[in-house]
């Protein structure tokens, strides 16, 4: 891998291609949190510096870059113990009627909420398998669990959620 | 495909096939396709695959750059902000990171992984000393004396020492 190498061109083109799944994972795992940014910038500063301990035989380089991002999330999330949960803000959507956006919106809110309150691994495992879209056995990767416990991570994650979701808020 | 294994995915995957193992999906569909309660399973984890689902199209990328404080919502430039920032901060690369490798490697080999295959190697890395102390006590003899031998050589000695006695006799006259 050029990285290794310390090729800086190499890099930035990993950079421009993996900023966008793995900002997606931080963002969710955080909620929307002031320290996302740290925690990016931490991930690839790290696939910068340690990029030598990468293994191509053992996890795709996304696979790799999630499960540095998880670990940086969990730390963070443990040291700072309570997280400060914001709502996100509704964007635009173009086209959209505004009662159906307001709806959406708030929909994507309380799942965001619920989502948030769940145990850490739980989360991670939701956010992996559901919306990162990754194999079971990548997201089992990441976790550094089998696949039968992320399936009971995810089971669990999933009733939890559903449970805070049919509570009204 | 059974009972047991069928409400095992539906409740770690949710109602949507694509997200079923790969290779387990087509089981799924004909277990579903021929069990009327398997379908009402599946029915009833529809509404919150439909909620989360509702989430799947957020533009992360747009809250993330409302966080960021940015003037415009855009996510690409936003991205392309973050991005300049992370390369701004890169150190140099490491002159010495060939030996760092080395030795990073060989820590790598030395201690396990998630791999159970793998603790022979600290296991014999542990053992070693013990290997080495048990062949350095196999080739390295240390003498002891044979005590039949002394015995014998004893008597000789006093043997010796009686005729000596009268030799001492002789050299010790005037």
């Amino acid at each position: 891998m050029q990285v290794t190498l310390g090729n800086r061109d190499a890099y930035q083109q990993l950079l421009s291609r993996q900023l966008s799944p793995v900002s997606h994972y931080v963002t969710r795992m955080m909620g929307h949190n002031a320290d996302t940014e740290d925690i990016l910038q931490e991930v690839f500063l790290r696939l910068w510096t340690h990029a030598d301990r990468y293994k191509p035989e053992v996890a795709k380089v996304s696979t790799w870059l999630h499960s540095i991002a998880h670990h940086l999330c969990i730390d963070h999330l443990r040291k700072h113990q309570r997280l400060v949960l914001t709502a996100a803000p509704p964007e635009t959507i173009g086209g959209e009627e505004p009662d159906a956006l307001l709806s959406r919106s708030h929909a994507n809110s309380r799942v965001m909420q619920a989502l948030t309150t769940l145990p850490e691994r739980q989360r991670s495992a939701i956010i992996l398998c559901h919306y990162q879209e990754l194999s079971n056995k990548d997201a089992a990767t990441i976790l550094e669990v089998s696949v039968d416990a992320l399936e009971s991570l995810l089971a669990r994650g999933r009733r939890n959620l559903k449970t805070r979701l049919d509570t009204p808020s | 495909m059974n009972s047991h294994r069928f409400t095992q995915i539906i409740d770690a995957y949710g109602s949507r096939a694509e997200r079923w193992p790969q290779d387990e999906r087509e089981a799924m569909q004909q277990y579903i396709s021929i069990n009327a309660s398997a379908q009402q399973y599946l029915h009833s984890q529809i509404s919150l695959d439909a909620l989360l689902d509702a989430d799947l199209g957020v533009d992360i990328g747009a809250n993330l750059a409302a966080d960021f404080g940015a003037e415009t919502g855009q996510p690409s430039l936003q991205r392309k902000r973050l991005e300049a920032r992370i390369m701004a901060n890169l150190p140099p690369a490491f002159p010495t990171r060939q030996d760092d490798r080395l030795a990073d490697r060989l820590l790598a080999w030395l201690l396990p992984g998630s791999n159970k295959g793998d603790f022979w190697r600290p296991t014999l890395v542990a053992c070693l000393p013990l290997l080495v102390g048990l062949a350095i006590g196999n080739n390295v003899s240390l003498e002891t004396q044979d005590d039949s031998y002394t015995w014998d050589e004893e008597v000789y000695l006093l043997g010796l020492s009686a005729d000596n006695g009268s030799a001492d006799d002789l050299w010790m006259a005037p």
